[in-house]
């Protein structure tokens, strides 16, 4: 009897999740889709450009994931732009143009930015000369001496 | 010899690191710089285009209504707890003649106008910005924010967050601009 019991329960239970699965699923792809786009192709830019704009409240987090103010408004902007056949860089630009380089992921080479590119660069350099120049000077005889 | 020196580098390094460290914790604490604070895109532009209704009569403003003296714009909502904060610090700053316009951030026009009754109106006008067009235009990120702008409409200087006398003497004076 009381195995019996046991034995509805869980079924119940499986069947409740079953269907919390199915509701859930049903709302997130919901949400996904709330958004009209013209094409597949705008709706791929969107979630893409989504992806790579930083949010300037929440400043670890993208557009995506941010539930900021600003996000939310941002979004909406990027919808709009994204519809009316702007280009990445169009948007890049509208975004840097009022946010600043902060809010793009891959920010452009200039003054502030060049220790970026420039520092490794160097530090290969330095490496390459620090070791061109131990292998000019050091005698065979003296090899040994240097690593004692 | 030489060698001997070697022995040392990695504490000369750890040196090096710790102090520019230590300099950057103590700018930190001191207030003097703070890194979740992003420069403005806006420094050295003129303030955006834009068509606004006043927060009082719904006239609709646009660029030409801005003053031709120096002024700030203040981001502000009534929802905006640091701005009640900062809002006696105003009402000081409009008392000595510092032209002061209110941009009113995503607020029910209603609460905006009960808090000006309420607190005292430091503004020369208000913008009613609902939707935060212009505040997107000009790179708002959240209330309260100040926009400090030249005679000649160029954006001179931003400050996010509440401003107070410690600001103002130590940022805003600095940049030279006629009150």
């Amino acid at each position: 009897m009381r195995i019996r019991i046991q034995q509805y329960f869980l079924s119940c239970l499986l069947l409740v999740c079953c269907v919390l699965f199915v509701t859930t699923s049903f709302a997130s792809s919901d949400a996904k889709n709330l958004l009209a786009f013209q094409s597949q192709e705008h709706r791929d830019r969107y979630y893409q450009l989504l992806d790579d704009i930083r949010c300037p409240k929440c400043q670890n987090q993208n557009l995506a994931d941010s539930d900021a103010q600003i996000a939310y408004d941002l979004r909406n902007e990027l919808y709009k732009l994204v519809q009316q056949d702007f280009t990445d860089d169009e948007i890049y630009r509208f975004m840097s143009g009022r946010y600043g380089n902060f809010v793009l992921y891959d920010p452009p080479l200039n003054a502030v930015t060049a220790i970026l590119w420039l520092f490794p660069l160097g530090l290969f350099c330095l490496s390459i000369m620090i070791i061109a120049f131990r292998y000019r000077f050091s005698r065979p005889e003296e090899g040994h001496t240097d690593a004692d | 010899m030489i060698s001997r020196l070697k022995l040392f580098a990695p504490l000369i390094i750890f040196s090096v690191i710790a102090a520019v460290f230590f300099r950057l914790e103590n700018r930190m604490v001191s207030g003097e710089y703070d890194p979740s604070m992003l420069p403005s895109a806006l420094i050295d532009h003129p303030i955006p285009e834009f068509s606004l209704p006043a927060l009082s009569t719904e006239r609709l403003l646009t660029n030409k209504d801005l003053p031709n003296q120096a002024y700030i714009i203040n981001v502000w909502a009534s929802w905006c707890i640091s701005c009640r904060v900062e809002h006696a610090y105003l009402n000081a700053l409009s008392q000595k003649g510092v032209a002061i316009i209110g941009l009113n951030y995503k607020d029910r026009p209603l609460d905006a106008l009960q808090w000006l009754e309420r607190l005292g109106n430091p503004y020369q006008f208000n913008l009613s910005d609902l939707k935060g067009q212009l505040a997107l235009d000009l790179g708002v990120y959240g209330a309260p924010e100040n926009y400090i702008v030249g005679a000649d409409g160029i954006i001179r200087y931003r400050h996010v967050g509440i401003l107070d006398d410690n600001v103002w003497r130590d940022k805003i004076v600095p940049l030279g601009l006629s009150w």
